[in-house]
């Protein structure tokens, strides 16, 4: 075991209660490597998924100013080429994207381009599903890619949380049919609620080791769990980082999900959302608040992840659940379309575009033709970061893509 | 298997168990038949069941307890202003209500286990009025015939309940474009299981669904949408229609084996399976009664190998157990079934929205960090004197005073008996007495307090968990 994990648990359990028990840290423990976290190992690594609901504008999130079309298209939403963030000499990202810019030069974000599905619907919760389902079928299965992954033998963990929701409802990407994931709205939900009894003498009834298989599997979750959460409220008061997180609802999120990863929870998945991205009328004001949201908290997160040195085995992936139409509508906004950008952010990734913009001459009934499916992204995902073998979680082989440096 | 050789099995593993000096009936046996088939036994219960000796006890597990506090009229009633109001709390409280309070712990739980079974959520029904009719049919059928030739029994009444109808998208199933939703699930997860049927059977059976609609809350059979083409599932061609199918499926062998092995998992065994000849048994005693529940789940309560040590104290509890079993073991009174149902809720099971069609997988499932802290917070919120929604509802102290035990020693004792059958290591009773005995900062009823935390550390133990 090693040096952090041994004094992780004897903080967090204020090991006194076992050493007046004549008890030094469980032999169990030692076998646990989580706060050992090593890059190099698929185990431990964690993904990060932001969904964008309500249809993310790509075409003005990742703008092709190079393309003549693109300003004929865009009249009143035209993002001015001088304030765009330069990718190339023919593409950029929305000036509220500062935050990605940065990453992307520091060699930390990757932008997908053309990511979609055949044949794509312009119904928010038909299309949602299928990029939680993973399917295409008419009868869209009732679990979800992420809650398959964790029913997988090389996702489970005994006594771990397989995965986090921050949020309200469970997204439908998160259900499976092994374990529920829990949704969280705060650290509260890991806090033991302070009581007569402190966390010394409840640790005290669970330190002797029991010999029944079942009974033993209790008694090291529950001193797992009080380890845990001893952890967890010692970073709430003391994790320190440097870093500044704007004060919004998705920065909130993702600073809980930094402070998790370094509490040694053993988590590999979190889930958050970032709403409002239905933008049918006056757009522009409105998608520049959400991405300047997203980007300020997603620069911050890998900021302060790189700050506790979990940049390298964390993975941040935004979807949205389908793109806008490329012609923009009469009341200054767009409706729904079809083809979309998405970013992944981490320090392992493979840095600048993957695959080209979508053509604006050549396009699918007024929207973006994809080129690559989002299914081929999951796979390399699963496959090639969190090493879940990805051909039953998706119902089929797809097409990998080199996603990491 | 041969005849001779089953009734060797119901003589043996699945004879009634019965008293022996090395295998005692006492209060363990009591406590794991009140665990598994009831919602816990309360000191008195523990008392009463001693005496009553094993066939006795199963008696009064079998028929209820007569009279609860409440009459079933008000019960009846509770639930229709908790449907009137739209309020899915108030009907989840309701049904906590029903098991903590109810004349007949039994078919409390069996109508959960059906809803496990058959498990429909309020997720996509969005109808509490269907969810509540559906739920007042699985407590129609707890002990009833799963099928029966004559009048369908529960495999016909769910396939036309108008909840499930709606859950598995029975409205587009239609003539030209069949949906293969129920037609799955019924042989999947309703009464075969996987390995039992082909691809095609779905397909088929699929086509002789179609038109079984539900309208304005009711079902309907739609004929102008229903295929009267030659179909054939299972091995059985010719027009059939639903009715057809459920038959068809509900008579093949492996329907029997497939809720035996199920009721087996829940009352007797999760980490094993039945061994093939007691299941071969079980199974075609249950088909000779047309599928009698009750006689399916009394053979089981009685036999031997429910009280073996296989069984004892090998379950997981999961959260209704953990919360319910709790408060009707320290005898709370006033504690609301609503904040109830709330905390089920937070540790992974919220009635009336299983996580999908499979119902919740149970056992080490049950088990993390979130839900392990989530069950430790309800032992402190439980028993607290003051703060949370549970505040002052139970004293254990004043119980333990009531069972005549006052002294330290005694009510360690007692909560230890009580709780988890006496059954911890030596050095957690130890630990135990010790936090007894030690001095709690900031006044109040100081011994009241000790007790209080005592009972919270016991809950809190990781033998607390087992069922």
């Amino acid at each position: 075991m090693s040096t952090t994990r041994r004094s992780f648990l004897e903080t967090s359990l204020k090991s006194s209660a076992l050493v007046s028990l004549g008890l030094t840290v469980p032999e169990f423990l030692h076998r646990s490597a989580r706060a050992a976290a090593d890059a190099k190992s698929p185990a431990d690594r964690v993904i990060v998924v932001i969904q964008l609901s309500g249809g993310n504008d790509s075409l003005n999130t990742v703008i092709p100013f190079g393309d003549d079309l693109y300003a004929k298209n865009r009249t009143a939403l035209r993002v001015p080429t001088d304030q765009i963030k330069k990718i190339d000499d023919y593409c950029g990202l929305h000036p509220s994207l500062d935050g990605l810019a940065k990453l992307l030069e520091d060699g930390q974000l990757a932008v997908l381009q053309g990511i979609g599905y055949p044949n794509a619907s312009r119904s928010h919760f038909r299309s949602m599903d299928i990029w939680h389902t993973a399917s295409l079928a008419e009868k869209l299965p009732n679990d979800g890619w992420l809650g398959r992954a964790i029913g997988r033998p090389e996702m489970r963990r005994e006594g771990i949380v397989p995965a986090l929701h921050f949020g309200g409802k469970l997204p439908l990407a998160l259900v499976g049919r092994s374990t529920e994931v829990p949704s969280l709205n705060s650290l509260a939900d890991f806090k033991l609620q302070p009581g007569t009894a402190g966390r010394e003498q409840l640790a005290a009834v669970a330190a002797t080791e029991r010999t029944d298989g079942t009974l033993q599997f209790l008694q090291r979750n529950t001193l797992e769990a009080y380890a845990t959460s001893g952890r967890i409220e010692e970073m709430a008061k003391n994790y320190n980082t440097p870093i500044n997180y704007p004060g919004t609802e998705l920065a909130r999120k993702l600073k809980l999900i930094a402070q998790l990863i370094d509490s040694g929870l053993g988590t590999r998945i979190y889930y958050a959302s970032l709403d409002g991205f239905d933008t049918h009328a006056n757009q522009l004001p409105a998608h520049a608040n959400l991405l300047k949201e997203l980007g300020d908290a997603v620069k911050a997160f890998m900021d302060d992840l790189g700050h506790h040195g979990h940049r390298d085995r964390v993975l941040a992936m935004t979807f949205s659940e389908f793109g806008r139409r490329v012609k923009e509508n009469g009341s200054r906004g767009t409706d729904h379309g079809s083809g979309a950008a998405m970013f992944l952010a981490g320090g392992k990734i493979k840095p600048g575009q993957i695959g080209k913009h979508p053509s604006l001459a050549d396009l699918d009934d007024g929207d973006l033709k994809f080129h690559t499916d989002f299914r081929s992204v999951y796979a390399s995902v699963l496959e090639e970061w969190l090493g879940c073998p990805s051909r039953e979680v998706l119902g089929g082989e797809f097409t990998r893509l080199k996603l990491l440096a | 298997m041969a005849a001779a050789s089953q009734t060797a099995i119901l003589d043996t593993q699945l004879a009634a168990y019965e008293p022996m000096p090395a295998n005692p009936w006492d209060r363990r046996k009591v406590a794991h038949l009140f665990r598994r088939a009831a919602f816990g036994a309360t000191w008195s219960e523990l008392d009463e069941g001693v005496k009553l000796g094993p066939r006795g006890c199963v008696d009064r597990i079998m028929n209820g307890h007569g009279a609860g506090a409440i009459r079933e009229e008000d019960f009846t009633a509770m639930a229709r202003t908790a449907v009137a109001a739209g309020s899915e709390r108030n009907l989840q409280g309701w049904w906590v209500f029903r098991m903590l309070a109810g004349g007949h712990p039994l078919i409390e739980r069996l109508a959960f286990f059906w809803h496990d079974h058959f498990a429909t959520s309020q997720e996509k029904v969005a109808n509490l009025n269907l969810m509540h009719r559906q739920n007042e049919l699985f407590r129609r059928f707890a002990l009833g015939h799963f099928w029966v030739r004559e009048s369908g029994g529960l495999l016909m009444e769910v396939t036309r309940d108008p909840a499930m109808l709606v859950w598995l998208d029975s409205n587009s199933n239609r003539r030209a474009a069949p949906n293969e939703n129920y037609a799955r699930e019924i042989m999947e997860l309703f009464a075969l299981g996987i390995g039992n049927y082909s691809e095609k059977d779905i397909r088929e059976a699929a086509r002789a669904f179609t038109g079984w609609f539900v309208t304005k809350n009711e079902f309907r059979f739609v004929a102008s949408e229903h295929d009267t083409g030659e179909k054939t599932v299972l091995g059985r061609t010719g027009n059939l229609d639903g009715g057809d199918v459920v038959r068809i499926i509900a008579e093949q062998p492996a329907a029997a084996e497939f809720i035996v092995r199920k009721i087996f998992r829940y009352f007797v065994n999760e980490n094993d399976p039945p061994e093939p000849a007691v299941l071969a048994a079980l199974a075609a005693g249950f088909r000779e009664r047309d599928y009698d529940m009750r006689w399916l789940v009394e053979t089981t309560l009685r036999s031997n190998l429910f009280f073996s040590l296989a069984s004892f104290r090998q379950k997981i509890t999961s959260p209704l157990d953990f919360t319910i079993g709790t408060v009707r073991r320290l005898e709370g009174s006033r504690v609301s079934p609503v904040a109830l149902a709330e905390v089920c809720s937070k540790l992974g099971q919220t009635l009336f929205r299983p996580p999908n069609v499979a119902g919740w997988e149970e056992g080490r499932a049950w088990i993390n960090s979130t839900t392990l802290l989530g069950r430790s917070n309800f032992a402190q919120s439980i028993v607290a004197s003051r703060g949370g929604p549970f505040a002052g509802r139970i004293d254990p102290a004043a119980l333990a005073a009531k069972h005549g035990r006052t002294s330290d020693s005694e009510i360690t004792d007692f909560f230890l008996d009580l709780l988890v059958d006496g059954d911890v290591p030596r050095e957690t009773r130890e630990q135990l007495a010790k936090s007894l005995a030690s001095p709690i900062s900031g006044g109040g009823d100081a011994r009241g307090e000790r007790v209080r935390r005592l009972v919270q550390l016991v809950l809190s133990s990781p033998e607390y968990n087992l069922c």
